[in-house]
């Protein structure tokens, strides 16, 4: 499918941990499309947007608020929106490209005003992972970075163990980001992460093809050789030269029998909704089964720490 | 459920996510870093549920568990049982 009319943004929107930065590098790579780091400018346009339902259905919020002032809501958001696209413009101005693409992940948690803000102005390219790939890699990220961004720390304060956590915040995402890609089928496309690295070119085609962007096939090796960090970003994809699926299915390498059958019945109806297969359930543990899981790990740690001693010259 | 080579493989394929094709019956497996400490619990507890006995934890050190032809040379030690056809011949 081909968008119908050619529009000077380009919204990316995927959960955090999606592939959204790869994503990122293959669009920058494009001689007509600026793409950035994370400049959070649609996080930021989407909170100063944010109301609260108040008494008798009203919305409390600058809309409304400025809606008593006699602005009206149109008039606001065209305002604001103009506001945010006139620095990305200026932007890939200075780079000599017509185009420019946002991607910022925690966008996809303020789906609602973003679709308010740019909903008929822009392209949306949704990007989707499996739900226990996503909790991996955003446990990892949490922990080099040793943060919860606040869309993320949220789910934190919900659940107390993070991959649950993270896991839910996917769930929401994700139907949120199907959603949105239902309500605007005109401009939104969606990729899943998982074809994305099985077959870029395939998949990179299509969608410089719903953009109404010329595909050029060096473009998969010029993305990968750019190294140069702009901004905000994953750091992780400027270590490869290239595109594989190696952190596809991480989670049957990552998480025990007993997490995933705690975290299954948590993705478990997304992920069919998305096209995944469905995780089996994996019988839990007795009690005996999961101490002696603990003492094996000890002992684990024991052998370890012994072997490692031996291997050290002696002082 | 028979403990055999095969059938430490298939585990760690299936379970550590281990290429079986690079899975020799002398290949290192925790020493290496190719098993993780996690999927090393698992296999543990994968051979103590094939073979039916519980390792001592005097016995868990990598003389005994570090390769699958350790594993199966240290579980027919313990059950008397023969050795894996697949790996006769082949101990490190």
């Amino acid at each position: 499918m081909k968008a119908d009319a050619k529009h000077e943004a380009i919204i990316v929107i995927g959960c955090p941990r999606s592939g959204t930065t790869l994503l990122r590098r293959l669009l920058d790579a494009h001689p007509n499309i600026s793409c950035p780091g994370e400049t959070f400018l649609l996080t930021a346009c989407a909170r100063f947007l944010r109301s609260e339902r108040a008494v008798d259905g009203m919305d409390v919020g600058v809309l409304s608020g400025l809606g008593y002032a006699g602005f009206e809501s149109e008039e606001v958001l065209g305002r604001l929106r103009e506001f945010a696209f006139a620095f990305r413009r200026e932007h890939a101005r200075r780079e000599g490209k017509g185009r420019w693409a946002e991607k910022t992940a925690v966008d996809s948690f303020h789906l609602r005003e973003i679709g308010r803000l740019c909903g008929k102005h822009a392209h949306f390219i949704c990007v989707l992972r499996h739900g226990l790939d996503v909790a991996c890699s955003m446990r990892e990220w949490c922990d080099k970075s040793q943060v919860y961004l606040d869309d993320i720390h949220q789910y934190v304060q919900r659940f107390n163990r993070p991959l649950e956590a993270f896991c839910h915040a996917w769930v929401d995402v994700t139907q949120s980001i199907r959603t949105f890609a239902e309500e605007h089928k005109d401009n939104a496309v969606c990729l899943r992460y998982e074809d994305l690295v099985s077959h870029p070119a395939e998949e990179v085609r299509r969608l410089f093809e719903f953009i109404g962007e010329e595909w050029d096939p060096a473009l998969l090796e010029r993305a990968l050789g750019e190294r140069e960090m702009k901004g905000f970003s994953d750091w992780k994809t400027f270590s490869r030269s290239n595109i594989d699926d190696s952190s596809t299915g991480r989670w049957r390498r990552e998480l025990s029998p007993a997490t995933i059958a705690d975290l299954a019945p948590v993705v478990n109806a997304t992920l069919v909704d998305c096209g995944y297969e469905a995780i089996e359930i994996p019988d839990k543990d007795s009690d005996a089964e999961a101490r002696r899981r603990y003492e094996l790990g000890l002992l684990l740690q024991r052998t370890k720490a012994n072997t490692k001693r031996k291997a050290e010259p002696e002082r | 459920m028979k403990l055999t080579s095969e059938s430490i493989r298939e585990h760690l394929a299936t379970e550590a996510g281990a290429e079986v094709s690079k899975i020799e019956t002398t290949t290192l497996l925790f020493s290496s870093g190719m098993v993780d400490s996690f999927a090393m619990v698992n296999l543990i507890v994968f051979v103590e549920k094939s073979s039916g006995i519980k390792i001592k934890a005097t016995d868990v050190n990598l003389d005994n568990l570090d390769s699958i032809d350790r594993i199966l040379r240290f579980v027919a030690s313990r059950t008397g049982a023969g050795q894996d056809p697949a790996s006769r011949g082949n101990l490190p």
